[in-house]
């Protein structure tokens, strides 16, 4: 995405150029049925752009590849969903003039997916659009980068094609307001660092607000009530795509979703950290305390979880590694 | 306003000449002068805290008010107030009620800087009335002057003021770490060998160490003319030649705490309508971060951060953390992505006390560094 931010003779993010995340788009009426001819209603890539000359990019991202080769054609077919018509990109017609498709992969797994898509290319796999695959990885030079290289395929931009080509190091420390803002996409982050979440940005606040947190230790507590929806809202506005892309729309998802807040809630009522205040369950308790550490202390109190198990997720449909 | 007949800690037998001072109408320059008069002629010393404060100080001290103390606005001239502590100290198991007196002047030029200055007796400042105002913390907010900036103040008292040496007689000193064999030479805590400046800046920095405080003579042909004694929050202490150390420590901490202020204000994303972060930099210099150890003692440094949460989020190779201080509930991401760097970003709420309190345990516990925008790195 930030290729095609980041404009790097002004030294300065576009504002220009539109980006966003898990955005709803409806496909063409050929591509509307799936094999097995039920309705397609939506397709929701994992990041896209408009760039001002009305032309996209859509992309896909998959920090790890399942292992097993037979479910890598399901990708493909995920991708070639893509290759069509697209209606609901942030235009005032919701359709672009033309846009290509990408798929970013770790670069341990690049090349065999490139070989799979030359020998499947042309049979199972058909993509019209430009497409090209992008491996990545993170390097330590040091500084942290992360190193983004064209595999195959070619981008309608040129200069970034041009980049891509004999790969860009990316330093993270140019990005850091991103990395701190956003802090939750389409996927549910582990249980723990989403009640860290909960508790340090939306609790705390209102425990700030009632003047009483300056003089609380550590044996007391302070009961906060929230609605869901403040929750819902509170981490929508400060920690979600919303701050890259400022527009409500019914095609982009509000994140986090309501179902992973109830799940935290429901795990901070199991855990005796909070109580529903009505029957409806639209609104909570949470008993405020003072801890060392937050996200060390919902860790443990998750050890049981199967969210331990598996490596902090950033995009949808990875294995854990 | 009357000030007489209400000093209780005079010794008996002595003149009264602080309450005909304190009876004086004063402005800011008559304060400084006339504590400059009164240290000519009479054993006293003046004590000063320099601080900030979103809240003019008339209206923040109203509302001190508890069981063991109380304070009183007894006169209020141009830029300055008089004000009188009554405390509760205990001498055994008797509880006797005590008081002092100290002004509060406020900074000309910056409208959210001020000094408390007393010239009662170390006890009630050790006791009372310092204790007092750090207690005050996040409403006042103190500084800390880092070593390098304590040296230049000192090299300039000198060289303003024609001293041939400033010789250290006193220092409390502390280690951010220990590494094995760089501690090895023990220094006494408090008694400080007669050293020279530069070489007990030298071994200090060497240590990779801070003076808490530093108690020194300025010299003359010989003789000491004068002894100031100045710690890492800006408390100055002099018992003469007040209005030359005024000038030279107490004004530029002013001009510092200022800075602060300007520096480390409007950096909560909830200040900007779009939610922005506004992040800080610490610069170390080069390779700071070129050992991975040194992530380590990082971590561990900012885990004792005291009254906050700080959480790891990663620890190698780079480093990102959580912190949530509970003072007043500013939230902060801290990252080092690079070897020589610190980033601080400051999240819905980042105060500007809270963002002073995390860079100064940093500069306490772990390194000194120069402070910068973020936006100064990018370009």
């Amino acid at each position: 995405m930030n290729f095609f931010r980041y404009d790097p003779v002004r030294k300065e993010i576009r504002r220009d150029v539109i980006v966003f995340q898990g955005r709803k788009f409806i496909p063409s009426p050929q591509k509307s049925l799936n094999r097995e001819g039920e309705k397609i209603n939506y397709v929701t890539p994992d990041i896209g752009i408009l760039l001002p000359s009305k032309n996209g990019v859509i992309g896909e991202v998959k920090k790890s590849f399942p292992s097993k080769k037979e479910r890598w054609l399901k990708i493909f077919e995920q991708l070639m969903k893509y290759d069509d018509d697209l209606t609901g990109w942030p235009t005032s017609d919701e359709k672009v003039n033309s846009h290509d498709i990408v798929l970013i992969l770790h670069i341990s797994r690049a090349v065999a997916v490139n070989e799979f898509y030359d020998t499947h290319k042309g049979t199972e796999i058909e993509i019209k659009r430009p497409f090209s695959i992008v491996e990545f990885s993170r390097s330590n030079e040091g500084k942290q980068f992360y190193f983004f290289r064209k595999v195959s395929g070619g981008l309608s931009e040129e200069a970034i094609d041009n980049q891509l080509k004999y790969g860009v190091q990316v330093p993270m420390d140019v990005f850091i307001n991103l990395y701190s803002t956003i802090k939750l996409y389409d996927d549910e982050p582990p249980l723990p660092y989403f009640l860290q979440l909960i508790w340090e940005n939306v609790v705390l606040f209102k425990a700030a607000e009632s003047g009483r947190l300056e003089r609380l230790r550590k044996n007391q507590k302070i009961d906060i009530d929230l609605e869901i929806e403040t929750i819902i809202e509170e981490l929508h506005r400060g920690f979600s795509f919303r701050g890259l892309y400022d527009n409500e729309s019914e095609r982009q998802p509000k994140i986090p979703r309501r179902e992973w807040v109830y799940r935290a809630c429901y795990k901070l009522v199991e855990l005796k950290e909070a109580k529903w205040s009505d029957e409806d369950k639209t609104t909570i308790i949470v008993f405020f305390r003072l801890y060392d550490d937050v996200l060390a202390h919902f860790t443990e109190c998750c050890s049981g979880e199967e969210e331990d198990d598996k490596q902090m997720k950033l995009f949808k449909n990875e294995e854990p590694e | 306003m009357e000030t007489k007949g209400v000093r209780n800690n005079l010794i008996p037998g002595r003149f009264d000449f602080i309450t005909p001072f304190y009876d004086q109408d004063h402005n800011r320059k008559s304060l400084i002068d006339g504590l400059d008069s009164l240290l000519l002629s009479h054993d006293l010393g003046v004590k000063s805290i320099p601080f900030g404060s979103e809240r003019h100080p008339s209206k923040l001290l109203a509302e001190v008010r508890s069981k063991s103390r109380s304070i009183k606005l007894l006169k209020k001239d141009e830029g300055v107030q008089l004000y009188r502590m009554t405390y509760n100290s205990k001498e055994g198991n008797e509880i006797k009620e005590e008081n002092g007196n100290f002004f509060v002047l406020e900074h000309p030029d910056y409208n959210k800087v001020y000094v408390a200055l007393t010239i009662e007796s170390n006890d009630f400042f050790r006791r009372a009335m310092l204790p007092f105002f750090e207690g005050l913390y996040p409403h006042v907010m103190m500084t800390f002057i880092t070593h390098k900036r304590l040296k230049k103040l000192l090299e300039k008292f000198q060289v303003e003021n024609h001293f041939s040496d400033l010789i250290i007689t006193r220092a409390s000193h502390k280690f951010r770490f220990y590494k094995k064999g760089k501690h090895d030479k023990i220094v006494p805590m408090v008694s400080w060998p007669k050293m020279d400046l530069e070489e007990a800046f030298d071994w200090v920095y060497k240590s990779n160490g801070w003076f808490q405080s530093l108690q020194f003579q300025g010299i003359r042909q010989n003789s000491p003319i004068t002894e100031v004694s100045i710690t890492r929050q800006g408390v100055v202490r002099a018992a003469n030649m007040f209005s030359k150390v005024f000038g030279s420590f107490v004004l530029p901490i002013c001009k510092t705490i200022h800075e602060n202020i300007e520096f480390f204000g409007n950096r909560s994303r909830r200040d900007h309508i779009d939610l922005s972060a506004k992040p800080l930099v610490i610069d170390f210099g080069p390779d700071q971060f070129a050992d991975s150890s040194e992530n380590i003692e990082f971590i561990q440094s900012l885990k004792r951060l005291n009254k906050a949460s700080v959480s790891v989020l990663h620890g190698n190779p780079y480093i990102h953390l959580s912190v949530v201080d509970y003072f007043d509930g500013s939230t902060f991401d801290l990252w080092v992505l690079n070897s020589r760097q610190l980033v601080i970003v400051p999240q819905m709420k980042g105060s500007i006390s809270s963002i002073k309190r995390v860079i100064n345990h940093v500069f306490d516990t772990y390194a000194e560094g120069d402070i910068l925008d973020y936006k100064e790195i990018l370009n």
